[in-house]
């Protein structure tokens, strides 16, 4: 009955609004692709790995037929790969590159190394549920391991989004304010996989929004320099650290400048913090990525309950956007935070950070509430946001302190019990 | 009591083994003790500086890192005097004590300091006569061990035999080592140390963002290694006899500093960079290079 009135509604805002542009269906991974392809990028060194191989095969089968000019090269590894990206975009050339999960970790040490030599490289991850066990599908661990690492990170949450942000992180990357490399992460399978409407931009609109890359003394035959130099005084060590974080803090605003001027070329508004139907509201879900959507779809669905609730999604998770969050969950009755992901022995680590943010702030939600949903890609349903919603509610009204939730339903249980038989060979535990 | 002693030396002299040996010492007499070596790329001859902090009250002893108030300072090569990164003396107590390891009077030492005690000693000199090679450690190890005032000899020669045997010296060379020790032990008296303060009152500053290129780990001005003569580190100074010398250029080869140059038929040394290794010695076939000590070579 609520889904055929969704479905309606929908379509209604279709002819409200009529396209400008012919939008063109395309996977979350094409649209990467597509980003890399209108940003001019020079040099793409990659190396595949599920669920991210499509962008590289895209851009190669682009590169072979002569519709892109660009050097992509296959190394023995990520950590060649990511190494490679560092030092092309320190010579001054515009670099891509992609990578998932397991690929991300093996290239860890570089992310480091990438971001201290202030290399403004994109990468895009591919979000995939970390090993072990072993899985194809989705969740943000891979994703939230580099939050320390000096990188920019960007979440998207649709394919047209992914296209968006890649164009809008070179900017930020590139400007003299930052100068540090960005991730912009999609969900595996849930976007990268996911076929829907993308607006592609115009060329010349791109090359008006970002211009040629430009970097100050880039390595040249010839001529001299030192990038990376090693530092055997802890004070000079000190001194690069703090100003790589104080370089990432001007990203915030450096990123709604650019999404300022991204809305005058393409029609299409960004910010660092997406608020969905929550200035009104009294209480708030908080998500990042794809299944922000279904956040969605439930605060429409709890709006027509008569509940006055919204959704803070949150797009920019490095710098962290601490004065948009404050500003947007500014005196709520409750918040709850899905984590999609888990720090084993913490919890939620979106959870930890929301929570920082709002200490010491005076108009703080007196309720936060803890809930881990969607790990290694386990779906997450409206039955399951409306029962950590309800136990908010209760929580409220009782006076209670809310505990962390580990969401898990029953038939997934049923499930896993099957499975575990299987493995076991017959009914040898209890759960 | 409080005694913070530095140790200054080249990578490859043993001013870690020396920093152990006053450390050990000083424990087995039963003292509080906290020791520790600092270096950075592990090369020969690059600067290394250990600290050795003891006391007779634990309390005394709730620090970790560096001393930047030595009240005992020990330089095991008197060529770090004039090095701007290891500045020995830096900070070193009103009324504490240097030893200098020289060839050298205390009167030709260029030495900016009022108010410290100087001790010289050929360390180097006597380290060759007992033990037939320049191995700094011991005999800077019980200088150090006797200044203190408060470490007796079977202490010494106990910490002296744990730490040699620990990298691996036993038998005839740790007799000779234990003989260079007693030999350095009786040479000097202890010193006055006077209880460390801090000197100097630290001050906090705010920092904001720099504008590129300065907030990011690189160099412009290229080619600034010439400025370091790594020469300084030398112990022993290669030289060729031309007239014995058949030019057949196996030292340009094997010299792995490539400071040996052939010019005009001719073999020239840029000793302002040689560091002495004596490979060329080694490998010359017809002997034609010899080598004489760098305190001595004048």
């Amino acid at each position: 009955m609520i889904r055929t009135k969704l479905i309606l509604e929908l379509g209604f805002k279709r002819y409200l609004v009529p396209p400008v542009k012919r939008a063109v269906m395309m996977t979350g991974n094409t649209a990467a692709a597509w980003a890399a392809r209108l940003a001019e990028v020079d040099y793409i060194p990659a190396y595949p790995i599920t669920p991210q191989t499509e962008i590289i095969e895209k851009l190669a089968e682009w590169i072979a037929n002569g519709e892109m000019k660009a050097k992509l090269t296959i190394l023995e590894s990520e950590h060649s790969m990511l190494t490679a990206a560092g030092t092309g975009a320190l010579s001054g050339a515009r670099v891509f590159t992609a990578t998932s999960s397991q690929g991300l970790l093996y290239a860890y040490e570089m992310l480091y190394n990438v971001a201290g030599w202030r290399a403004p490289i994109v990468l895009v991850n591919v979000s995939r549920a970390v090993a072990a066990p072993i899985t194809l599908e989705p969740d943000h661990n891979d994703f939230l391991s580099t939050r320390d690492s000096g990188f920019i990170l960007l979440h998207a949450e649709t394919c047209q989004e992914v296209l968006d942000l890649i164009l809008i992180a070179y900017r930020v990357s590139e400007d003299y304010r930052v100068l540090l490399p960005s991730i912009v992460n999609m969900d595996g399978f849930h976007i990268s996989f996911t076929r829907e409407p993308v607006i592609l931009p115009e060329i010349e609109e791109v090359r008006r929004f970002l211009p040629r890359y430009n970097y100050v003394n880039p390595f040249r035959a010839g001529k001299h320099s030192a990038k990376g130099v090693t530092v055997l005084r802890p004070p000079l060590y000190s001194f690069y650290k703090y100003q790589m974080h104080f370089s990432s803090l001007n990203a915030v605003k450096v990123f709604k400048e650019a999404c300022s001027e991204f809305e005058e070329h393409f029609a299409r508004r960004y910010d660092v913090v997406e608020k969905y139907m929550l200035d009104d509201a009294e209480y708030a879900i908080v998500m990042m990525g794809s299944f922000s959507t279904i956040g969605k779809k439930a605060v429409r669905i709890f709006r027509e309950e008569g509940f006055s609730v919204g959704l803070l999604k949150i797009r920019m998770v490095r710098p962290f956007p601490k004065e948009d969050i404050r500003e947007a969950l500014k005196n709520k009755k409750g918040v709850i935070v899905i984590d999609q992901n888990i720090s084993p022995g913490f919890g939620g680590i979106l959870y930890g950070e929301i929570c920082s943010a709002l200490y010491g702030f005076r108009d703080r939600p007196p309720l936060i509430l803890s809930v881990i949903g969607g790990v290694g890609g386990k779906t997450l349903t409206i039955d399951e946001i409306r029962y950590v919603f309800e136990y908010l509610l209760d929580c409220e009204r009782s006076g209670k302190e809310p505990r962390p939730i580990l969401l898990f339903r029953e038939d997934e249980l049923e499930e896993v019990k099957s499975l575990l038989k299987v493995g076991f060979g017959g009914d040898v535990f209890q759960l | 009591m409080l005694i913070y002693a530095r140790f200054h030396g080249r990578g490859g002299h043993g001013v870690k083994t020396a920093s152990r040996i006053l450390g050990t010492s000083a424990h087995l007499e039963g003292f509080h003790v906290q020791d520790f070596p600092i270096y950075g790329a592990e090369r020969r001859g690059a600067p290394v500086t250990a600290f050795t902090k003891i006391s007779d009250d634990p309390l005394k002893l709730l620090d970790r890192g560096y001393i930047f108030n030595p009240n005992l300072v020990l330089v095991s090569d008197e060529s770090l005097l004039s090095d701007p990164i290891a500045n020995p003396l830096s900070g070193i107590q009103t009324g504490g004590t240097a030893f200098i390891n020289t060839t050298k009077n205390i009167d030709h030492l260029q030495i900016k300091h009022d108010n410290i005690n100087i001790v010289v000693g050929d360390v180097t000199g006597l380290s060759l006569r007992y033990v037939g090679r320049v191995v700094l450690s011991t005999g800077i190890g019980a200088i150090a061990t006797k200044l203190t005032g408060m470490i007796r000899w079977n202490s010494l020669e106990e910490a002296v035999k744990e730490e040699l045997q620990e990298i691996g010296i036993k038998g005839e060379l740790l007799e000779k080592n234990i003989l260079l020790a007693k030999t350095c032990f009786e040479l000097v008296y202890p010193a006055p140390l006077p209880p460390p303060s801090q000197q100097k009152k630290y001050k906090i500053v705010e920092l904001n963002w720099t504008h590129p290129p300065y907030n990011i780990p690189e160099i412009w001005n290229i080619g600034n290694t010439k400025i370091r003569k790594t020469g300084s580190w030398r112990v022993f100074k290669p030289l060729i006899n031309l007239e014995k010398c058949t030019r057949c250029s196996l030292c340009v080869i094997y010299c792995p500093e490539g400071v040996i140059e052939m010019v005009d038929n001719s073999l020239v040394v840029d000793y302002d960079n040689c560091k002495g290794c004596l490979i060329c010695f080694n490998e010359c076939p017809v002997k034609a290079i010899s080598y004489v000590r760098e305190a001595e070579a004048v």
